[in-house]
């Protein structure tokens, strides 16, 4: 364990944090060093900055730093009130040969006012904080929460809350082994700790992978969403064989009619010539006659037409709507309407003191001033001096009726005349049958053609909806076929997955069994040979004589626990400890404390001045150690 | 802008908004006369030549007002001009400019019926009634709640021929006989119309000129 992670720590430098103001200079030569400390001098205070700085990146760390019980607590120094002051802490230490410079620095304010307002809140009033870790000085230097990141490569911050312990968090872990209803603190600790974080990460770019196929698809290609898929191809293949039936259909129809029309029109040119070869003068009049009615039934109709399409502009361009100007004007002159900018002038003859006409300089007797209050009600309103004197909207265009009436009975009576000549016309029977076979050929064509036309419109919108299945079938078999491969590369994914989760369960088992037989090793040489202790995924038990309960031990046995569950999670390897041996009985003191320089590249102990009694002298051979109640001292 | 939402008129100008609503969708054959022949009658509805729906509501508005020459009846009447009207029809188009030019005959009108001022007369209870009269006419509530409804049933009360309206509904195809014409052709109804504006102006606002 003592060479698990060379990481070491060089100093540790508070400035302003609650008032507190040291500096621990680490001798980089030696590995234990032992600070003693009165009460109440920011031994649990250094602990509890240092957690901060390790748990929360930058971003978060504005009201999450907690003290002894309160959480949160106030960061500020409290005894130079709403003066602005600037708190540091510098950490250095070294790994692999690197140099690192950790530095948190607070603005703000402390106000005792904001303080007592706020019941959950600090008194803290902070202006920023900002993170710098600088390595090798200065040849990189980073800000903000990528420090953070940093921090938690180093696996300084996933072991903050193991490498610096202290008797609060001793506390915690006592109750997780002792009491079945915080039993799930402690599993989802060792969940965390003993979980690979390269497996977890790989899992979760799978998982990413498998998203973006899922998006890229609109689907989860399941086999149903494939099934689904090749039935709707089938239904649109069925839809498009179907329109193409009735097309072929309507084609079919529009050849019979197009024959039919060839031949009729044939014929009727046959029957014309016929009727042109017997140059009768009768029919060369039947036609003059025929033209002419047309010509004046086309006239008649938009003659019509052009009356209803105006019925509505008559109204309003056939008059002199002058008239009605003239009018309103006669009203707003004879009745004298107050217009509406007249009320600010009633208003200052009313209000001025004493009341006075503004026009004439006439102070107003009694009568007078109720003669003008009210005139001022009876001021016409806005919306009605408007209505009086807007123009009236008109059409400058004339319609003459009259002349239009005229024109219409004389092409009627024309078209009276000419239909009274045409039937007066005698025509023999074979002419007659000829211009009569000829007319109904006629018509018979002008049907047909309007059949064609309704039928080239259906063809039109079957092609169109053919075209549009077509495209829709191209993106289903599109759609099918990224499916399918896409199946193939999701199945490896899910392999792949449920490989890592396998490889996650025996490494998780595996990592347990280690950890516990380090946490066993090390209880049972602090203790002695009765006990020992055993960690499964959910639960930390004492084992005396071979006896594993939560009720083993005294306060010392599970302090030792606690040290020792702390000691097998933590992933770095120096151990920062306040108040070490506080409630430790000096027969096990020793030991621990040889366990201790065994286990750890540097042991950096916060000791009380009572503390040092069989605890230092296994550290400290030399006795070399200068003891300074006043000022933090290191001892050598 | 005054803009007309669901209004009440007679059924018989609803018939005739719906039979246009009808031909301008396609549906001419339902309208066209049993014997119909290409060689007696019009082709294609005149009928068709109405820009909106709304128009024909508008004639039947201006019809009532030149034949009935009556003022409308007062605001709290409105329950019974509900009752005379049986149809409903939604528009929800501009009348702006045909209100505007009605309002502006009804002043005539209520000119006709109550005199211009007099000074020697009350002049401040003349001025109150007329604001309270322009300022129910220009209301759009009530324009669409009372006008229109006692307008356009106005048009169709006639008592010795078939009401403008209905003939108008017949005009969609005439025949080219000159005695099958009758009252129903576009022509007579022009007329017609143009007759009736032009007795409402000798009655009512050419005199109020000479005052």
């Amino acid at each position: 364990m003592k060479n698990s992670s060379s990481i070491r720590f060089s100093y540790i430098d508070v400035e302003g944090y609650r008032g507190r103001n040291f500096k621990l200079d680490l001798d980089p030569s030696k590995s234990q060093h032992v600070f003693v400390m009165d009460g109440n001098t920011g031994k649990t205070t250094l602990i509890e900055l240092l957690r901060w700085c390790f748990n929360y990146k930058e971003s978060n760390a504005e009201g999450n730093f907690r003290h002894m019980f309160a959480d949160p607590a106030h960061v500020m120094d409290w005894d130079f009130p709403d003066e602005e002051q600037e708190c540091i802490i510098e950490i250095g230490f070294s790994k692999k040969g690197q140099d690192y410079v950790f530095k948190r620095t607070t603005k703000g304010t402390y106000s005792i006012e904001k303080d007592q307002e706020d019941e959950k809140g600090t008194g803290d009033m902070i202006e920023s904080i900002s993170d710098t870790l600088e390595i090798d000085r200065g040849s990189e230097v980073y800000q903000g929460d990528k420090v953070n990141e940093i921090l938690n490569e180093l696996r300084i911050s996933p072991s903050a809350d193991y490498f610096l312990f202290d008797g609060e968090r001793a506390r915690e872990y006592m109750l997780y082994a002792s009491d079945k209803k915080e039993v799930h603190n402690l599993v989802e600790a060792i969940n965390k700790r003993v979980t690979p974080r390269r497996l977890t990460t790989y899992k979760q770019k799978l998982n990413e992978l498998q998203k973006r196929i899922y998006d890229e698809l609109g689907s989860k290609a399941s086999k149903q969403g494939q099934t689904r898929i090749f039935n709707k191809i089938n239904d649109i293949k069925r839809e498009i064989k179907k329109a193409e039936k009735e097309k072929t259909d309507f084609e079919d129809e529009i050849k019979i009619r197009r024959r039919k029309v060839l031949e009729f029109e044939n014929r009727v040119e046959e029957l014309d010539k016929k009727i042109i070869d017997s140059k009768s003068e009768e029919l060369e009049k039947r036609h003059d006659l025929e033209k002419k009615i047309n010509t004046l039934k086309t006239e008649i109709a938009s003659k019509r037409e052009n009356i209803i399409g105006n019925l509505l502009e008559i109204l309003s361009s056939e008059k002199n709507f002058n008239l009605i100007e003239d009018i309103k004007e006669n009203i707003r002159e004879k009745g004298r309407l107050p217009e509406p900018y007249r009320e600010d002038l009633i208003d200052i003859c009313l209000n001025s003191d004493p009341p006075t006409c503004e026009i004439c300089d006439r102070e107003l007797d009694e009568e007078s001033k109720e003669k003008v209050k009210k005139l001022r009600e009876q001021v016409a309103p806005h919306d009605i001096q408007n209505f009086l004197t807007a123009e009236v909207h008109k059409d400058n265009k004339k319609y003459d009726m009259g002349e239009l009436n005229k024109k219409i009975n004389e092409d009627l009576e024309e078209y009276e005349d000419l239909v009274g000549e045409l039937e007066s016309l005698d025509l023999s029977e074979k002419e007659e049958k000829l211009i009569n076979e000829r007319d109904e050929k006629r018509e018979k064509i002008r049907e047909f053609e309007s059949e064609i036309g309704d039928y080239e419109g259906e063809v039109e919108a079957i092609e169109s909806l053919i075209e549009e299945k077509k495209e829709e079938k191209k993106e289903l078999e599109k759609k099918s076929k990224m499916l399918k491969q896409y199946r193939m590369v999701l199945d490896e994914i899910e392999s792949a997955k449920e490989a890592i989760q396998i490889t996650k369960g025996e490494i998780k088992d595996e990592t347990i069994d280690i950890i516990s037989d380090t946490l066993a090793e090390s209880v049972n040489y602090i203790l002695g040979d009765d006990f020992s202790a055993r960690l499964t995924e959910d639960s930390l038990l004492l084992g005396q004589n071979d006896r594993f309960h939560r009720e083993v031990g005294g306060m010392s046995g599970k302090l030792i626990l606690s040290y020792c569950f702390a000691e097998s999670m933590t992933e770095v390897n120096p151990m920062i400890i306040d108040t070490p041996v506080g409630n430790i009985d000096d027969s096990v003191r020793e030991k621990l404390s040889e366990h201790l320089i065994t286990n750890h590249n540097q042991i950096i102990l916060l000791c009380l001045p009572t503390e040092l009694d069989y605890f230092i002298d296994p550290m400290n051979p030399q006795k070399e150690y200068v003891e300074n109640k006043e000022e933090v001292t290191w001892l050598l | 802008m005054a803009t007309l939402g669901t209004i009440k008129i007679p059924l018989e100008l609803q018939s005739l908004i719906e039979r246009i609503s009808d031909e301008k969708e396609g549906m001419l054959d339902e309208y066209k006369p049993d014997d119909f022949d290409s060689k007696k009658y019009n082709e294609i509805s005149f009928l068709l030549q109405f820009n909106r729906l709304v128009d024909p509501v508008i004639i039947a508005m201006f019809i009532g007002l030149f034949k009935s020459q009556s003022l409308p009846p007062e605001q709290e009447k409105e329950m019974e001009i509900d009752l005379e009207v049986n149809g409903e029809y939604e528009f929800n188009v501009d009348i702006e400019k045909y209100k505007e030019l009605f309002n502006n005959y009804l002043l005539c009108l209520w000119i006709k019926r109550n005199g211009y001022p007099n000074k020697d007369d009350n002049i401040y209870l003349y001025r109150e009634e007329l604001y309270d009269f322009l300022k129910e006419i220009n209301d759009d509530d009530y324009f669409e709640k009372i006008i229109i409804p006692f307008y356009t049933k106005k048009s169709c009360q006639e008592e010795t021929k078939r009401s403008f309206i209905s003939r108008l509904e017949d005009s969609g195809y005439v025949g080219f006989k000159k005695e099958e014409l009758s009252m129903a052709s576009p022509e007579f109804l022009g007329k017609e119309l143009i007759n009736l504006q032009d007795k409402f102006w000798e009655n009512v606002i050419m005199p109020l000129n000479l005052e």
